[in-house]
């Protein structure tokens, strides 16, 4: 089934320049997400993996190439755009749990809510729509919970229910079980290919075959290009799929 | 190591250490500054009044024949251990002309020959003047800057017809009668300049007076003899000299109470950076710590920096006070000797003072490091204990939106950094406050009645009537009548009448003391103000000024012995009041009283009621009418005629403009710094709510907001407290100038509510807003290098 594409990047490029010194992190990237697909991005470390992820999602500016996220070219979009774009239209998760100290966890999770207004609904409405968000997720305990309070997994799926809470196209996730222990990165990948069978498309980047095997598509990226591209049917078995994927890789290199 | 790391700080903290050496800075600049202004006014003024000759007692007396009676009774006297003496002329404002035609207005100014003065004045160098050159005048500085005269100007004195034209040779420093509040000039010149106006019989003995220096452990004792003797016309003990310079003492006192609330500010400032930097190092520290390094030694690291910087800043502080302190006192050296003779080592030591309380604060401050530990470093500063206090706000129930949830929660959340924040700004703006009150007070005419006078449309001072009348030449009735017409036919009808004093003592229960007694026929003892008692109902009552009254341990009810114009009757006090005459020595008779008006010492200025009542507007023009029909510049309307008997609003209205400054530079600093320390300590938060889609200008918004509230809670407090501050902190102030019992301030409630708190709103909002800016670097993507 052909679906629209969501995201279309053609040539990227992002260089830094370090002490007078031109390092070029991505090269010519090419590559476009279709609307409900999941596609992982592995590589190893210093690939370009998440300067990948931060650049299609216009939380880095690209230096050039051209990236259009439903159809807008965010190369053309000024800063506050692109903010409004992330505040509507995408969620985050990050590997770092990341989440505003001096609130509580449901107050976290509904501040983009707050501040997007996407949803034209009173305060109580999205507190109700972020319980039953939580709810969902499993962690609806921890609602008035301080985020010191409550253990690493629950914090990233609440984490996840931020990115949801504004209805987000796409959720763009940087090893989003990167610090979690096996059991917790399970419930978590649990939760995020619940989001994509409901249609939300996800792009994640990740170290872990396991993580990746979930997913529809998997990028490989080596050296700011993208060496090979690896498609999943997920139709098969989870051990099918890993094991697959793991010869892939394997392949690429790995 | 040490210089490594303190070069590796500096480096990364910029703006965080470059606010800290400024406040330095300023603490160590005021501190030296404030503290040479003290020794040098504080020492200065005994120096001075050393070096002049200033004994125990200092007496002017006026007829000839009552000096001749008065020095008698100084030989026979016990009491008085010695005593010198000089002939003066006495000079009024209308007998002198300067540059030609020019007048300016003064008390009572004394003409007096080189060489034979009791007081030894000295020059702009500081060198006794023992002489002058024929046609040269020596001029007390305090009168030469108010009437503007330069050296070479020429000065006419005319009295009885004889004019005498002489040259301005210089300044003098005048110990006993220069400052300004005394507002008594000295006219030295050479002894035949003396004689061409000496020589003249009716100058001689309208005009002529005696300056008694007197040496005597028993004022009373004297008092008694100037009480029996008569014609005095003013008497200051030692202390009442002292007194005058309240002005120069309390503007240094001022300067020290900045630089200790200076200091006090770094040492916030300070609290506030080494909180961040340790919050933010942990993870060094923890490293630190798990390789062995101990505590002292790894706080020792930190103290190196902090010991850098407050010996760059106290050192800059040390130059920059020299001028600055030179500044300072550039006013009162034109006046007076100071009496310090070692201001570097004193700027030294204060500087070194305040390096030493700066390391002694951040020693405390690093025991911080104490709590952290190795685990710190490998679980990211957190020890696992989850004792945190949870928010007092939900965004869930809360109707503010994002941003005003954000800084209202961050306000409420960190309780000690808001209270640290909001008391410094509160500090600051009740300190202009407390200033702009005082000021305010001097400046209006709510203190016409610590003058011991009654409110009147316009008051004109005119001590050339005064002497006609001590001298016989005519009546007071006759000089109130004469400016009646005068004004009349000047289209200015109204009435006049004039407060006139005595030089009085007051005895109980063997306890003396002297000042200014009041009385005017034309008005009741019932028209004034009294802080405890009734007006005196009869000849025989009597109101004392409270400081009097404190002296000899008056109370109301009691009979005191009142000896005046060589008399002593026993007097029953009915009532106290405050007042700033003759610094609170003073009292009132009952109009019924019967005192001849020769006797008297002296009078207030001649108060004017016109008949038609204007209103504000049109006694400001007519007071440039009167001066031009009067030819002098001593017209007042209520206000105006404080200020000239206080002398204190210039004073405090520049002490307000420096306090203001420095407190906005404060609160400017602190914003900048606090804000700085705030990026720097919530980066990884600012760039997560950039990445979840607030905007640049959504987060900078955040950040200012938060200093607003607190900028408007620490405006409101200081709009609360600036009253019972203001009672706190002027009312010892103003008993030191009579007002015992405090008063009731005026206020502007312009700048009280309005002009102050927007001031240091938008310099908070303007040092928060541009060091906000400085977010525009974080990037949503820095989410990923934060840990």
């Amino acid at each position: 089934m052909k679906t629209n594409t969501i995201l279309e990047v053609q040539d990227l490029c992002k260089t830094y320049i370090v002490n007078k010194r031109q390092n070029n992190v991505l090269r010519n990237v090419s590559f476009s997400v279709h609307e409900g697909e999941m596609v992982a991005v592995m590589g190893p470390s210093g690939s370009g993996k998440s300067t990948l992820l931060y650049t299609v999602s216009g939380m880095d500016r690209m230096t050039a190439g051209k990236v259009q996220f439903c159809g807008k070219d965010m190369g053309s979009q000024n800063e506050n755009a692109l903010a409004q774009m992330r505040l509507d239209d995408m969620g985050f998760i990050f590997q770092q749990m990341y989440m505003m100290k001096n609130l509580s966890v449901l107050d976290n999770i509904i501040l983009p809510a707050v501040k997007s207004r996407k949803q034209k609904e009173s305060r109580k409405e999205t507190v109700a729509r972020a319980r039953a968000l939580m709810k969902k997720l499993g962690i609806s305990e921890i609602a008035d919970n301080d985020i010191n309070e409550v253990s690493g997994g629950q914090l990233q799926r609440a984490c996840i229910c931020r990115s949801m809470i504004n209805s987000p196209k796409m959720i763009f996730a940087d090893e989003p079980t990167g610090a979690l222990n096996r059991t917790a990165s399970g419930e978590v990948m649990d939760e995020l290919t619940k989001l994509n069978d409901e249609g939300t498309t996800v792009m994640l980047v990740t170290h872990d075959a396991k993580v990746a095997a979930k997913c529809t598509r998997v990028l490989f990226i080596v050296d700011g290009n993208i060496k090979g591209e690896y498609n999943i049917d997920k139709k098969l078995s989870v051990r099918d799929r890993e094991r697959g994927l793991n010869n892939w890789l394997l392949e690429m290199g790995w | 190591m040490y210089l490594n790391i303190l070069k590796k700080d500096l480096k990364r903290k910029r703006t965080m250490n470059f606010v800290i050496l400024l406040f330095v800075i300023l603490s160590a600049m005021f501190f030296s500054s404030g503290m040479n202004n003290i020794v040098s006014v504080m020492g200065g003024v005994d120096r001075f009044l050393d070096l002049a000759g200033m004994k125990d007692y200092l007496i002017v007396i006026g007829e000839p024949d009552n000096r001749a009676v008065f020095g008698e009774e100084l030989d026979k006297c016990d009491a008085v251990s010695g005593y010198s003496r000089e002939t003066a002329i006495i000079l009024t404002a209308d007998t002198l002309r300067i540059r030609g035609s020019e007048t300016c207005g003064f008390g009572m100014g004394l003409f007096v020959p080189a060489g034979e003065e009791v007081i030894r004045c000295f020059d702009r160098n500081n060198e006794p003047i023992t002489s002058a050159e024929r046609g040269k005048v020596f001029i007390t500085n305090s009168f030469a800057e108010k009437a503007g005269i330069e050296d070479g100007d020429a000065l006419t004195f005319e009295l009885c017809g004889v004019s005498l034209t002489l040259e301005s040779a210089g300044i003098c420093k005048d110990a006993v009668l220069g400052s300004e509040i005394v507002d008594s000039p000295r006219f030295i010149v050479h002894p035949d300049d003396f004689e061409t106006l000496f020589a003249d019989e009716q100058i001689r003995h309208a005009f002529s007076t005696g300056v008694y220096m007197i040496e005597t452990d028993d004022t009373g004792a004297v008092d008694e003899i100037i009480n029996d003797v008569g014609g005095c016309r003013l008497n200051a003990a030692e202390s009442l000299i002292r007194m005058t310079y309240i002005l120069s003492i309390s503007i240094a006192a001022i300067i020290m109470a900045v630089s200790i609330f200076l200091i006090l500010i770094s040492f916030a400032v300070l609290r506030f950076t080494i909180g961040f930097t340790i919050a933010e190092e942990f993870r060094e520290i923890g490293v630190m710590k798990a390789i062995g390094i101990k505590n002292r030694s790894i706080r020792l690291l930190y103290l190196v920096k902090y010991l850098g910087i407050a010996l760059i800043g106290a050192s800059i502080g040390f130059f920059a006070g020299i001028p600055f302190g030179e500044m300072l006192l550039n006013s009162v050296s034109r006046n007076m000797m100071l009496g310090n003779s070692h201001p570097v080592l004193i700027g030294v030591l204060s500087c070194a003072a305040v390096v030493g309380m700066i390391l002694l604060f951040c020693w405390g401050c690093t025991a911080k490091i104490k709590k952290l530990s190795p685990i710190d470093a490998v679980r990211s500063g957190q020890t696992g204990e989850r004792f945190r206090k949870k928010s007092l706000l939900h965004l869930g129930k809360s109707r503010l939106s994002a941003s005003g949830f954000l800084s209202c929660n961050n306000v409420l959340g960190n309780p000690k950094q808001t209270a640290i924040l909001t008391a410094v700004f509160t500090l600051c703006a009740v300190l202009v406050t407390v200033l702009s009150n005082a000021a305010n007070t001097f400046a209006s005419d709510k203190l016409i009645y610590l003058i011991s006078v009654t409110a009147s449309d316009v008051y004109l001072d005119r001590t050339s009537d005064n002497l006609k009348v001590q001298n016989g030449l005519c009546t007071l009735e006759d000089a109130e009548a004469e400016i009646e017409q005068t004004l009349a036919e000047n289209g200015l009808p109204g009435t006049v009448h004039v407060e006139r004093f005595y030089i009085s003592s007051v005895e109980l229960n063997g306890k003396t003391d002297s000042g200014r007694f009041l009385i005017c026929d034309d008005t009741s003892a019932t028209d004034y103000q009294y802080s405890e008692g009734t007006a005196p109902q009869y000849a025989n009552e009597i109101a004392l000024g409270s400081l009097i009254a404190e002296e000899i341990g008056a109370k109301i009810g009691d009979t005191v012995s009142v000896t005046v114009n060589g008399e002593t009757r026993n007097m029953i006090v009915s009532a106290l009041f405050d007042s700033f005459c003759n610094i609170g020595k003073c009292g009132r008779f009952h109009e019924s009283f019967d005192l001849p008006a020769s006797a008297m010492a002296g009078t207030m200025a001649y108060q004017i009621d016109f008949d038609d009542h204007p209103d504000d507007a049109l006694i400001t023009e007519r007071i440039a009418q009167i001066k031009q029909i009067f030819g002098t510049d001593h017209v007042f309307d209520k206000a105006g005629y404080v200020d000239d008997c206080a002398k204190s609003a210039d004073a405090m209205s520049g002490a307000k403009n420096l306090t203001m400054a420095v407190s906005l530079l404060i609160i400017l600093l602190m914003s900048i710094l606090l804000e700085r320390s705030f990026i720097s300590k919530e980066r990884s938060e600012i760039a997560l709510m950039k990445a979840i889609g607030f905007k640049n200008r959504s987060v900078i918004g955040i950040h200012v907001l938060r200093f607003v509230i607190i900028t408007a809670v620490s405006v409101l407090l200081a709009a609360l407290l600036g009253e019972p501050a203001t009672k706190l902190i002027m009312d010892p102030v103003f008993a030191m100038l009579g007002a015992l019992r405090g008063l009731s301030y005026a206020h502007n409630p312009t700048e009280t509510f309005v002009i102050f708190p927007l001031t240091v709103l938008a310099a908070v909002t303007a040092g928060t807003f541009f060091t906000a800016l400085g977010m525009g670097r974080i990037k949503a993507s820095d989410t990923s290098g934060i840990e």
